[in-house]
């Protein structure tokens, strides 16, 4: 879903899906093959729960396939798989609780995690993980959902506009205020420590 | 620059929109300020993390199976011919559910299909019993024998020539597998003439023993 998809990528995927609309089962099992990690891997840090993750993730295909003859290809179609799952996702959220709009994070005391630390790092760097997702895992639903298309999906403030279906400076704001609020949330927790070490993580 | 001018800068170098001049400017101001360095830092791992950090889960193999399992399902006028496309696709899939099938029944007294959520659909089509597979003896349903194996076969190869008729023996196709399991299940019931059969537990045979009726000095402590 990035920016980098070449014409010859779009091209393709426009093949595939004139060939799904006459009922070719290969091309849609390639068309699913082609964007089923990326948009469980969005959906998996959204909602935290892997069965449900995978079974959203059903369900944002099955309504895609079911009004492929809506899809126009002026877009691409990730961006508009993406938009569908993420109401998808927000239909989820709404029934597993109230939407409360943003986070008073100031009140939310941040704490490591128990979540397993991935191997061959120091447990420091590990911890820090654990420590971000966690901040992450407390921004209001569109600023987490805004954050992991910037950053994990490399998606651009257009992209995620289109996906959100909001205004690009909507958009915008919420980046700005996800960071401030992810800064506010870790800077008390690592102001001590020296980020050289983890600055390396940043290449 | 003031720390607050510099923190608002921090967005548009973050997303690498600040020009040469201010980015100089911030430069300048970083290198005499450590606490807008170690926030500037900060956000920099923070968003790195986030978009490098290798994901806690992954889909399993099976999804698109399942997914395309779910579209035939839908009944969606345009994915009827995915039907075919599905089966060519994956004739070893539909072989191993039926191969399941049958196995869950031999290991199981119940009619569930062993690890398979099993849709009754509503019969459309009798299939004629004289066109299956003999109902097995009793003494066949040794795992070891291999009169079972022969006949698992030609339930399967039975089976799966009805789904190569097309869409509407898909019926048929169903129907024969719970026929199948029914037979299965009959076979399986003990000999009515050697064993009363009961609701819930075998019959115990009584045979009458004559002996006295226990006095008082045979009661044994329990």
């Amino acid at each position: 879903m990035s920016e980098g998809s070449g014409k010859s990528d779009r091209h393709h995927e426009g093949l595939l899906i004139d060939r799904i609309r006459q009922g070719d089962g290969c091309a849609m099992r390639e068309l699913i093959d082609l964007h089923k990690d990326r948009l469980y891997a969005f959906i998996r840090r959204m909602i935290h729960n892997h069965h449900d993750a995978e079974e959203i993730c059903q369900d944002a295909f099955l309504r895609a396939f079911s009004s492929l003859d809506s899809f126009s290809a002026k877009y691409r179609f990730s961006t508009w798989l993406f938009t569908i799952g993420y109401r998808v996702c927000l239909n989820w959220l709404r029934r597993k609780r109230p939407m409360t709009g943003e986070l008073d994070f100031t009140t939310l005391p941040l704490s490591v995690p128990d979540a397993p630390t991935v191997s061959l790092e120091s447990e420091e760097v590990g911890k820090l993980k654990n420590l971000v997702w966690s901040a992450v895992d407390r921004l209001s639903t569109p600023q987490r959902a805004t954050v992991l298309l910037f950053y994990r999906h490399g998606e651009s403030c257009n992209g995620i506009a289109q996906v959100l279906g909001l205004p690009v400076a909507t958009v915008k704001s919420h980046l700005h205020r996800a960071r401030t609020q992810l800064r506010s949330m870790l800077e008390p927790v690592v102001a001590q420590q020296d980020l050289t070490e983890f600055r390396n993580l940043a290449g | 620059m003031r720390c607050e001018h510099a923190q608002q800068l921090f967005d548009q170098y973050l997303d690498g929109e600040l020009s040469s001049a201010l980015k100089s400017e911030l430069g300048t101001h970083l290198l005499g300020c450590s606490k807008c360095r170690q926030a500037l830092a900060l956000m920099e791992v923070t968003g790195h993390i986030v978009s490098s950090d290798q994901e806690v889960d992954c889909l399993d193999e099976e999804f698109t199976d399942r997914l395309l399992a779910c579209v035939e399902q839908s009944g969606s006028g345009r994915f009827r011919r995915l039907r075919r496309a599905i089966y060519i696709g994956g004739p070893l899939a539909a072989a191993a559910v039926v191969a399941f099938g049958f196995l869950g029944v031999f290991s199981r007294t119940d009619t569930k299909v062993a690890g398979h959520k099993h849709v009754v659909p509503t019969p459309m089509v009798v299939v004629d019993a004289s066109a299956l597979p003999p109902s097995p003896d009793k003494d066949m349903f040794d795992p070891a024998d291999e009169r079972l194996e022969r006949w698992l076969v030609e339930g399967q190869e039975h089976t799966l020539a009805a789904s190569a008729e097309g869409d509407e023996r898909s019926e048929a196709f169903d129907m024969t597998i719970l026929q199948l399991i029914d037979y299965c299940n009959e076979a399986m019931k003990p000999d009515t003439e050697t064993e009363p059969s009961s609701g819930t537990e075998p019959a115990r045979s009584v045979t009458p023993i004559e002996t006295p009726p226990p006095t008082d000095d045979d009661v044994e402590d329990v």
